[in-house]
């Protein structure tokens, strides 16, 4: 069972005791043990990988690519599936620059949702402008869900590719990954899964998903910035053409002819983040010391305390459904009346840190016909206490701000 | 720093009871009336040349808050945006033939500091030439920067209410929103 005191594992939080980190979302805080092993990594370890042929070198090569198999068996998935990028945005761009070198056409459709993050949104709107294919937005259910009938409804053979999210930024709401696998898989398209918001919170199973790629970030699942990957089905990776080309993504070069590398490395070009993958993977370890049972029971826990919490305060509307069985701890929502900046000025006040704004979700925003939006996003590491201050302060944001109540 | 540095009564006054807002007109409305936003489709813009910022003339006799300023030489129209909050505020300027403002309005949808920058600036700026009131656009923005002399400051009235906002980087683009559009307007008087 996970108590208060686990945030003594983060120095930040037990730094700054009075602060209230509901911004999750954005980026977790990180444990002890991966600023212990980042630092480890450059005392010990530190040298170029897959280059040298002395001890130090060997050595960096193998901790960077044990690192890979642990994410990579974190995420269901085998090593030889995960390429590590910057994160899911680099992972988002690898993908869509990739698929659109394969051949994508004026006589292709490319679905994304509307409730996407611009990070999956703008690659695939870029690429389709560029090779002419159709651009069909995939609208979330009058509860922000992305169904597989409203999928079947709005796809068709000419669909290559269906991009998604897991979890949305903005509405909290789970989608069923498999479900929509299978309707884009009928119709002969990959389905792409950005699984940003989801990793961390549930566990992921790549090979059970029935996602083709999934990509995530490393500074969301209590990582390092700067690290993240993208999971490619064996079968699809070998067709996808490289993106970024440079060193070591070869297997030999000359002025006529280049031929690459297979596998994760033809797509990690140039020097790798090999301290950030190592400390991914001591995020890993501790999120399986911690178990996801537990992990999640109290996530869960803290995610219905505020969503039951919110529904009395008055005045807050809720984005997308308040039903806590469909969510994750990852709430947006509005005061009446009140500007979103506002409200989160007034949080800020009182050392509570939430997003407010579009959350780099703007055209859901406009199709919501809501022009910002607060948002708190949970951790396991946050209390009951801390909800208990951030609806006490919630409810006197419009007296603070000199609205009659 | 607390939200009251910057929430103070001058600035709630302001935002909560706007004596510029125009009634007629609807928040968030785009350039051209009869047209609302197709949230179905994607419009390509071009850099800086976003349909939202483009400025126009508009008449008077059907410009909604201007019916009796149908004398007036000219009126100008602006939507200014803060794209990475949403805000989005509208501006009609009108303007006689002497180059004196005869009304500032606006409307949209923005955070109590933009609006109430908004209404400040509605406030101050009426009333002046056009040249004049680029000075105190001038002033303002130097103030939000932290960069203003006294005197600059004495020319500001009301608007030293957001003084503070030069603390809070993070809202200086709230607070100077309204001035910026209206410093773009104000380029087009003829």
């Amino acid at each position: 069972m996970i108590t208060d005191e686990i945030s003594q594992d983060f120095p930040l939080l037990a730094r700054q005791m009075e602060l209230i980190y509901l911004d999750n979302a954005a980026t977790t805080q990180k444990p002890h043990a991966v600023l212990a092993a980042e630092q480890e990594w450059y005392e010990a370890d530190n040298a170029n990988p897959a280059r040298g042929l002395y001890d130090l070198s060997e050595r960096a090569s193998a901790a960077y690519e044990d690192a890979r198999a642990a994410v990579a068996a974190f995420l269901g998935a085998r090593a030889g599936e995960l390429v590590f990028t910057r994160g899911a945005t680099e992972s988002l761009n690898l993908l869509a620059a990739s698929v659109a070198r394969a051949g994508l056409t004026k006589d292709d459709t490319v679905i994304v949702s509307r409730s996407s993050h611009h990070a999956n949104f703008l690659p695939w709107r870029q690429v389709a402008r560029d090779t002419e294919a159709r651009l069909v937005a995939f609208e979330p259910d009058e509860h922000g869900q992305l169904t597989a009938e409203a999928l079947a409804k709005i796809i068709d053979t000419r669909c290559k590719i269906v991009a998604v999210e897991a979890v949305s930024n903005v509405l909290g709401v789970v989608n069923d990954i498999a479900s929509l696998a299978q309707v884009a898989h009928a119709a002969g398209a990959r389905l792409v899964v950005d699984a940003a918001q989801l990793v961390g919170h549930r566990p992921v199973d790549f090979a059970a998903s029935g996602a083709d790629a999934l990509v995530f970030s490393g500074h969301k699942m209590y990582g390092p910035m700067g690290i993240g990957g993208v999971l490619i089905r064996a079968g699809w990776q070998e067709r996808l053409p490289v993106w970024q080309q440079g060193g070591e993504m070869i297997e030999t070069v000359s002025w006529e002819q280049v031929t690459y590398k297979t596998g994760p490395a033809k797509w990690e070009a140039g020097t790798v983040n090999a301290a950030g993958a190592v400390g991914l993977a001591a995020a890993t370890a501790y999120m399986r010391q911690l178990s996801w049972p537990a992990m999640v029971a109290r996530e869960q826990e803290l995610s219905d305390y505020l969503l039951a919490g919110l529904a009395r305060v008055a005045g807050v509307a809720i984005v997308g459904t308040p039903e806590a069985g469909r969510r994750h701890g990852l709430v947006s929502f509005n005061i009446e009346g009140v500007h979103a900046h506002d409200v989160a000025a007034v949080l800020a006040s009182e050392q509570i840190g939430v997003r407010a704004g579009h959350h780099c979700a703007a055209p859901l925003h406009q199709y919501l016909r809501i022009p910002a939006s607060v948002r708190v996003s949970l951790s396991f590491y946050n209390s009951i206490g801390q909800i208990d201050k951030l609806l006490d302060v919630l409810a006197s944001v419009r007296v603070r701000l000199g609205y009659d109540v | 720093m607390t939200y009251n540095q910057f929430y103070n009564d001058i600035l709630t006054a302001h935002a909560l009871h706007p004596r510029h807002a125009n009634p007629g007109a609807t928040p968030g409305l785009p350039l051209n009336p009869g047209v609302t936003p197709d949230f179905g489709q994607t419009r390509e813009l071009l850099p800086g040349l976003d349909d939202d910022t483009r400025r126009e003339k508009v008449n008077p006799g059907t410009t909604p808050g201007f019916e009796q300023q149908a004398a007036a030489e000219q009126v100008l129209t602006q939507i200014g945006v803060n794209a990475s909050c949403g805000d989005r505020l509208q501006f009609w300027v009108s303007v006689d033939e002497d180059k004196v403002i005869k009304q500032i309005t606006f409307a949209g949808e923005g955070c109590m500091i933009s609006r109430a920058s908004a209404d400040i600036a509605a406030e101050i700026l009426t009333g002046q030439k056009v040249a004049g009131a680029q000075t105190l656009i001038a002033n303002f923005v130097a103030m939000i920067r932290g960069a203003a002399s006294e005197a600059q400051m004495a020319t500001l009235g009301e608007a030293v209410a957001l003084a503070d906002i030069q603390n809070s980087p993070a809202r200086v683009k709230c607070a100077t929103l309204a001035w910026h559009t209206l410093e773009q307007i104000l380029t087009g008087v003829i």
